[in-house]
């Protein structure tokens, strides 16, 4: 059995030889170079653009305005037609820019250096407008509107759900609690950055695309879109992503290099974000503000919660509406009230748009709800986990959007995380300055079935030599899902992993499949393989038992070969019996996974936090952290240890100290020396631990787990601040300036 | 002008411009894609590579500069097929997720272990705080350079 | 790649001289403040006159209880010499707060002191301990206190046609510390950096240099904070009085790191370590 033990990756020769093909790493004889002309103002009208000077630049070949260009809107994050109530509020290039980075024109060239030069000869005219910078402010009346085409107010998308009735259950409660918080705006940094090559075939009307993208498909869908073509006429290829965490989960340049291929005569453009372009024209963590109303009873039942949100979108709506609307599940699936309420509005401003990250949404929501938590607790008396264990859900709960809760064990996560942290030893054994705290997180496993229909594509074939070759579009991001997937079919088919080669589908191939995202990939990605393994098996098996002359339920596979059951010495190769079906038959031996699902299993998961203030800094040490996960099955244990502490590694960055930061729609630290990620230097000692399910075949029930390390952290951080030091702040991230502040606001900075 | 550069053991002979960076042309011009380009600014690592012996940020070094020098990327370490003891102990500790922060890291473990066969876990976190790395937590990284440390000595004579 | 530039490299200091006398001509050693500001715009050189190439500024020598160190040392070497740590201490501790192993490998004494940054690290332990910068032109040498060399942020006192030979160190056999706050960890600039050299009998403080960075236009040699404590009994109080003291004398500005009113904070805090330090060491 391969699964829930580890191997060495599938792609780990090529990465630690530096032979994996990342994006930047594809050359053509004839390739160009392409440049974006990006927006100084945070909102203006393109009024005049003149390109004759750039384009007798020698070495030029192509140049783009809004006038070379479709004029068919779309959304960078479409998925299908179920998001129809996307505002559909992006072109390729637009004689309109909203955020300080927006598009302007597009330049192909000989080389970078030339590109760069000619967008310097772009003459641009613009008219300014008023902009705003402030989700606040952009609700008001009079605020300048920035897709007055599409929204009324600024407002991208609203959201109100809720069952019972709130302002009943706060008068049948003892206690009212109230609390308003706040999250900021983070920053991808994977360490790849975003690009793309396309190539442009005008005598066949087809265009080839590669891209570092999460999404393949997905970008297939949004091109023939944006640029009207068929989608059989585009082929999309992703390479080698050095890092997603959502910031490659949409379209962001493709469209415009298809463009200039086309317009340079078919010759292939390659566009590379720089570290600047990161920072500034790609997308953040949308920023939240929320205000919490809760009604509690004197022995510690939550009676009503009410959620108000309102989230900063930024200039283009992207994946906003679906994000505001899962937000909403976060404060949903893991207590138990009898009266909720939530309401929330995502709206645009002259920012640089705000899109999926590590977490959607779910770091933002957590912080508000688990803060919320802790301090009721705390102000009632009680001891946070008895608080939690009182309202939490558990199996067998229905809940909106989702359904019936299935395999939840976030019960078993709190106890066996309390006991593995020493959490009421440590609660007894209270030291100066050091403080404790624990959040709860409920996350997706692939998008619920009722926001998306979700499916997964794949085909498993034993070659006539008894190999099996699995085709898969299930995108490799950096988790080893594909390893993972490679591991299923192995068990499947009881063969040597060895012998399972995995061919990385583009979407020529037509095995459909989302993308990575959503914690999706193992789950859809696995269920989607074991299915067609199946299929292919069932073909071997029927073959077999011809050949050994026994019934099918009599026979099992292993090590490569079909065996009678209780009569081992009758078997036969795989070989053979794909030798006889192949040459005998005349049909390859190819089995087609379609796998969609009905239940969406959430993960759940407790995190414990310890750490020290330094009352003359304001400084956090965090000494430890236990991060605990209810994930249904460790398909690769290593692998999956070191997703969680990738996750909480960022959970840290979010708390103390990644922050970017804005003045007048402007990025005033767009480079990696002054945003903050965590180095060597700062890790803390992170343990991970992994609950599984108890189901009999639990890696069908494989939940995601790549997000999750991430979304309790800056809650439980909180906590233990005011555990520490007795200072509560309500505001993402806990830097040490605003520790220190606190604390010499409450007077107990050192000189106490 | 005309730079003559040894890199991984290869000479090579090239024409370049003042204002091109050596990873520029390991890249470019000798197809050597294994070292990678992150910032351009000097912060995250992912161009490190040997120049003389020194880990050094190759996107912060001009072409013209190695001139005469020893240069060594990630694509001089494994041999004859073999992977050199530290790629091996990063497939053997897990210690890549995406990999794009693995060639750099791997080179500035090597400067560390060239220069100090038996390092602490405080000398690898040292010699590694350059470069970056977005999906995990370093562990798995400092497991493995520490693990390589153990049996790197014979294998690093022979290849400088 | 950067826009275009022409690139020289000179065998002579005196040819180098006189090739930076030329407009847009730059001196270029180990670039990772250089190039770096090239890329983001904020130079634009015609032309980088590349020094590593000539002799006899990469020294680092001891004799006659003098130290000298020639500007094209490494931060990773003073980092790393024996005779630095054992004798100039804080001038080690300093080098090696500074950037990555890759960043110290290239970065140099004379770029740290010529960028004249006021965050620059180096600059606060070579004004406590006294050192001079020996700078070579076209007219001939002169030599500057240390605590002369910056102007103002990114302007250093050196003249079209001038370049930094070496630095010379005194001995020291006071009690001396550096200490540097950042927000993460030490690869990053400093929000407030400070360098004490004491000179202590028992718990007397008979003499004592303070200078600190990033707190200020230039690196700031704290006189009022001294003067609280020279020829002083070193108690808590006193200390204290000398925080209180320093965080008014430093002329702080609010930016992306930290606000003037947390350098001040921060301030206190540096002071209060450096000599609780100090004192420990000297009991």
């Amino acid at each position: 059995m391969y699964v829930g033990r580890d191997t060495p990756r599938i792609d780990a020769i090529d990465k630690v030889t530096g032979r994996a093909v990342y994006l930047d790493d594809i050359t053509f004889p004839d390739l160009l170079y392409a440049k974006i002309l990006r927006s100084p103002h945070p909102h203006a009208y393109i009024l005049k653009i003149d390109t004759s000077e750039a384009e007798r630049l020698p070495g030029v070949k192509a140049i783009l305005t809004f006038k070379d260009v479709p004029r068919i809107p779309f959304n960078t994050s479409y998925r299908g037609p179920f998001h129809s109530y996307y505002p559909f509020d992006e072109y390729i290039l637009e004689d309109k820019v909203r955020f300080i980075g927006d598009k302007v024109a597009a330049v192909a060239a000989e080389d970078p250096l030339i590109a760069e030069e000619a967008l310097k000869l772009i003459k641009v005219e613009y008219q300014p407008l008023p902009a705003v910078f402030d989700p606040e402010e952009a609700i008001k009346d009079g605020a300048p509107q920035i897709h007055p085409e599409v929204s009324s107010r600024n407002v991208i998308s609203e959201w109100v759900i809720g069952w019972g009735d709130v302002t009943q259950g706060f008068r049948d409660a003892d206690y009212m609690f109230e609390g308003e918080y706040k999250t900021h705006r983070q920053a991808h940094c994977a360490i790849e950055t975003h690009g793309s090559v396309a190539k442009y075939d005008a005598n066949a009307g087809e265009l080839t695309v590669w891209s570092t993208t999460q999404v393949p498909f997905n970008v297939r869908r949004v091109l023939s879109i944006a640029l009207n073509m068929p989608v059989a006429k585009i082929r999309v290829i992703k390479t080698c992503v050095g890092g997603g965490f959502g910031g490659k989960d949409e379209v962001f340049d493709e469209p415009i290099v298809a463009m200039l291929s086309k317009k340079a005569g078919g010759r292939p453009v390659k566009i590379c974000y720089s570290r600047e372009e990161e920072f500034t024209a790609t997308r953040v963590r949308h920023p939240a503000i929320y205000q919490l109303k809760s009604g509690v009873k004197k022995d510690g039942t939550i009676t009503s919660l009410y959620v108000k949100v309102l989230l900063d979108g930024g200039a283009y709506a992207t994946a906003s509406p679906q994000l505001l609307r899962v937000n909403s599940t976060y404060f949903m699936n893991l207590y138990r009230y009898l009266n909720f309420r939530f309401e929330g509005l995502v709206v645009y401003t002259n920012q640089v748009p705000s899109g999926a990250m590590r977490g959607y949404g779910a770091p933002q929501a957590h912080f508000a709800l688990e803060t919320h938590m802790n301090e009721i607790a705390g102000e009632l008396g009680f001891d946070p986990i008895e608080f939690r264990l009182k309202n939490i859900r558990r199996s067998g709960d229905e809940v909106p959007i989702f359904g019936e809760i299935v395999g939840c064990r976030l019960e078993d996560c709190i106890k066996i995380g309390a006991e593995k942290f020493e959490w009421y030893k440590l609660r007894r054994e209270k030291e100066k300055d050091i403080g404790i705290g624990v959040a709860l997180h409920s996350h997706v496993t692939s998008p619920p079935p009722r926001i998306i229909p979700d499916q997964s594509t794949a085909t498993v074939c034993v070659t006539e030599d008894g190999g099996v070759t699995l085709i898969s579009p299930i995108a490799e991001i950096g988790s080893g899902s594909t390893t993972a997937i490679v591991k299923i079919v192995a068990d499947e088919l009881g063969v040597p992993f060895e012998r399972v080669k995995l061919v990385e589908a583009d979407t020529s191939s037509e095995l459909f499949d989302y993308g990575t995202f959503a914690d999706r990939a193992n789950f859809m990605g696995c269920n989607a393989a074991r299915l067609a393994a199946k299929e292919a098996k069932q073909l071997i098996l029927q073959k077999a038992a011809e050949m050994l002359d026994s019934r099918l339920e009599d026979l099992e596979t292993a090590n490569g070969r079909i065996y009678v059951k209780h009569s081992p010495e009758r078997s036969v190769s795989l070989e053979e019996v794909a030798k006889a079906i192949y040459f005998k038959t005349g049909r390859p031996v190819i089995g087609v996974g379609c796998f969609k699902p009905e239940v969406n299993p959430m993960a759940w998961g407790a995190t414990f936090v310890k750490l020290k203030v330094d009352r003359h800094t304001g400084k956090v040490n965090i000494l430890k952290i236990v991060s605990v996960h209810d994930l249904g099955k460790a398909i690769s244990p290593e692998e999956v240890k070191g997703q969680i502490r990738g996750a909480v590694a960022w959970g840290v960055g979010f708390s103390l100290r990644e922050e970017v930061i804005t003045r007048d729609g402007r990025i005033m630290n767009p480079t990696l020396r002054d945003y903050k990620l965590c180095r060597s230097l700062d890790v803390p000692e992170i343990e991970p631990v992994i609950v599984e399910a108890d189901v009999e075949r639990p890696e069908l029930f494989v939940k995601g787990v790549g997000q999750n390390g991430l979304i309790a952290i800056a809650p439980a951080v909180a906590a233990a601040i005011f555990d520490a030091v007795g200072i509560r702040i309500r505001e993402t991230p806990l830097s040490p300036e605003k520790v220190w502040r606190a604390l010499k606001e409450k007077g107990v900075t050192e000189e106490e | 002008m005309k730079v003559k550069m040894n890199v991984n053991g290869r000479d090579y002979e090239l024409l370049v411009e003042p204002n091109w960076s050596l990873l520029d042309v390991l890249r470019d011009k000798l197809r050597l894609t294994g070292t990678k380009k992150g910032c351009e600014e000097g912060e995250c690592g992912a161009c490190t590579v040997i120049v003389d012996g020194k880990a050094v940020n190759s996107c912060l070094v001009l072409a013209v500069e190695a001139d005469g020098k020893k240069i060594f990327t990630i694509e001089g370490l494994a041999g004859n097929g073999e992977l050199h003891p530290l790629q091996r102990a990063f497939v053997e500790h897990h210690a890549f997720q995406c990999g794009f922060c693995t060639p750099g890291m791997i080179m500035s473990a090597l400067a560390l272990l060239n220069e100090k066969p038996n390092p602490t876990e405080e000398d690898v976190k040292k010699a590694i705080a350059g470069n970056l790395c977005r999906c995990a937590d370093y562990t798995n990284i400092i497991k493995a350079i520490l693990e390589a440390s153990k049996d790197v000595r014979h294998i690093i004579r022979s290849q400088s | 790649m950067w826009r275009k530039f022409d690139y020289l490299h000179p065998n002579t200091l005196d040819e180098a001289c006189k090739l930076c006398l030329q407009e847009g001509y730059r001196i270029f050693a180990g670039g990772t403040d250089l190039l770096v500001k090239m890329k983001q715009g904020l130079e634009n050189p015609r032309c980088l006159v590349d020094i590593k190439g000539i002799k006899g500024l990469d020294h680092i020598v001891y004799e006659e209880g003098v130290l000298r160190i020639g500007s094209l040392v490494t931060l990773r070497t003073l980092e790393t010499s024996k005779i630095i740590q054992e004798k100039f201490g804080i001038l080690s501790v300093a080098a090696g707060s500074m950037g990555s192993v890759q960043i110290r490998n290239r970065g140099t004494i004379g770029g740290n002191l010529c960028n004249a940054s006021p965050a620059a690290d180096l600059a606060p332990p070579l004004i406590v301990l006294g050192a001079k910068a020996k700078i070579v032109g076209c007219k001939g040498a002169r030599t500057v206190d240390v605590k002369d060399f910056f102007i103002e942020p990114g302007v250093s006192t050196l003249q079209p046609g001038e370049v930094l030979f070496e630095v010379t160190v005194p001995e020291t056999k006071r009690e001396n510390i550096f200490l540097k706050y950042t927000v993460s960890n030490l690869t990053e600039i400093a929000i407030a950096n400070i360098a004490v050299s004491a000179e202590l009998e028992n718990e007397m403080c008979k003499d004592v240099k303070i200078a600190m960075g990033s707190v200020a236009p230039t690196p700031l040699r704290m006189k009022k904070t001294e003067e609280v404590l020279r020829d002083r009994r070193i108690t808590d109080e006193l200390i204290r009085r000398a925080a209180q003291t320093a965080s008014n004398e430093i002329q702080p500005i609010s930016d992306i790191r930290a606000s003037a009113e947390y350098r001040r904070g921060i301030t206190k805090f540096l002071i209060k370590q450096a000599f609780e330090s100090i004192m420990r060491r000297s009991r």
